[in-house]
């Protein structure tokens, strides 16, 4: 199925008439002209408000950075911190206080529950008891 | 169909984006560069070379005022040409209900300009009248190969058919454009 001979079709082309077409080019964006100059008016109107926001979004960042440094400068240091337990527990003794106690367990209790060990059915009875 | 300079011959992808941002310079490359292809798929479909450019016009202000509708800008031309063919169609139509004076005899200057776009010569007439044997789909094919030099790759594309059918329709349609031609060929005066 070959029939490579095309036929002469120059008579219907518009291309003959370079002018016609020039006009009918021109005609058609001229009447999108006005679409496309909306199109980069909304753009500009994007970046205008980009721009207008500019300042306000600067000085609110330049705001949460001060505050930031203050608190750091402020807040105390790891070492500080191991300092001020270190006082703590010499003035008050804490260290000696296990975390069962701390946590309000009685002090009988408390020593069942930091050996991990479960009291026998008659110390239970004992220790609720305790006070 | 594809092969350009990119720098000089920006691809339809960047000019669709460049029309998105409503740059007017992008937006008459895509009408120089796809013109005479929609032209010929209106033609096709319309047979009349003024209705075919009203249609064409439209056609492209529609698609340029809706750029953000054509979802593949790399195929810009074939979204295009699916909106000629739409108009056409529905042009037709309002042709057929109205069944009133053509546009050329509404526009007297329009049609005198119709008149010089396909010469008033023979050669246009029988063109026109040998095209309008053909169906719809071979006179795509046809104006397309042979007007515009597209492939058969790119005709498929616009059409929406495979290469083969579009080498089958265009076998056909030569074939039928050559009897039909044969057949009104003007008598040789010269014997007189």
């Amino acid at each position: 199925m070959t029939d490579d001979e095309r036929i002469d079709l120059g008579a219907l082309d518009p291309a003959r008439d370079p002018a016609r077409l020039e006009r009918s080019a021109r005609a058609i964006t001229a009447r999108v002209a006005p679409v496309l100059a909306a199109r980069r008016a909304q753009r500009a109107d994007a970046w205008a408000l980009l721009a207008a926001w500019r300042r306000p979004v600067l000085a609110a960042a330049a705001a949460i950075v001060v505050i930031s440094v203050v608190t750091l400068v402020r807040t105390p240091r790891p070492a500080a911190r191991a300092a001020t337990a270190a006082t703590v527990v010499a003035t008050t003794g804490a260290s000696n206080t296990s975390l069962s106690e701390a946590a309000g367990l009685p002090g009988a209790v408390a020593s069942y529950v930091e050996a991990d060990v479960p009291p026998s059915p008659s110390k239970t009875l004992d220790l609720q008891g305790t006070p | 169909m594809d092969v350009r300079d990119p720098v000089t011959e920006p691809p339809d992808a960047d000019l669709v984006a460049a029309v998105r941002r409503g740059d007017a310079r992008a937006a008459d490359v895509l009408v120089r560069r796809h013109f005479r292809s929609s032209y010929a798929v209106a033609l096709a479909l319309l047979g009349n070379p003024m209705d075919a450019e009203d249609v064409c016009q439209d056609c492209f202000v529609r698609a340029l005022e809706r750029i953000e509708d054509c979802r593949q800008p790399d195929r810009f031309v074939f979204w295009l040409h699916q909106i000629v063919r739409n108009r056409a169609h529905n042009a037709r139509e309002y042709r057929r209900v109205r069944s009133g004076p053509s546009v050329d005899e509404l526009d007297v200057a329009g049609a005198d300009d119709a008149t010089r776009l396909v010469e008033s010569n023979e050669t246009g007439d029988r063109l026109a009248a040998a095209l309008a044997t053909l169906s719809p789909e071979q006179r795509q094919v046809l104006l397309l190969k042979d007007m515009e030099d597209w492939d058969h790759r790119a005709i498929a594309g616009s059409l929406g058919f495979s290469e083969g059918m579009s080498r089958q329709h265009l076998f056909n349609a030569r074939r039928l454009m050559r009897e039909r031609l044969r057949e009104t060929a003007p008598e040789d005066g010269s014997h007189d």
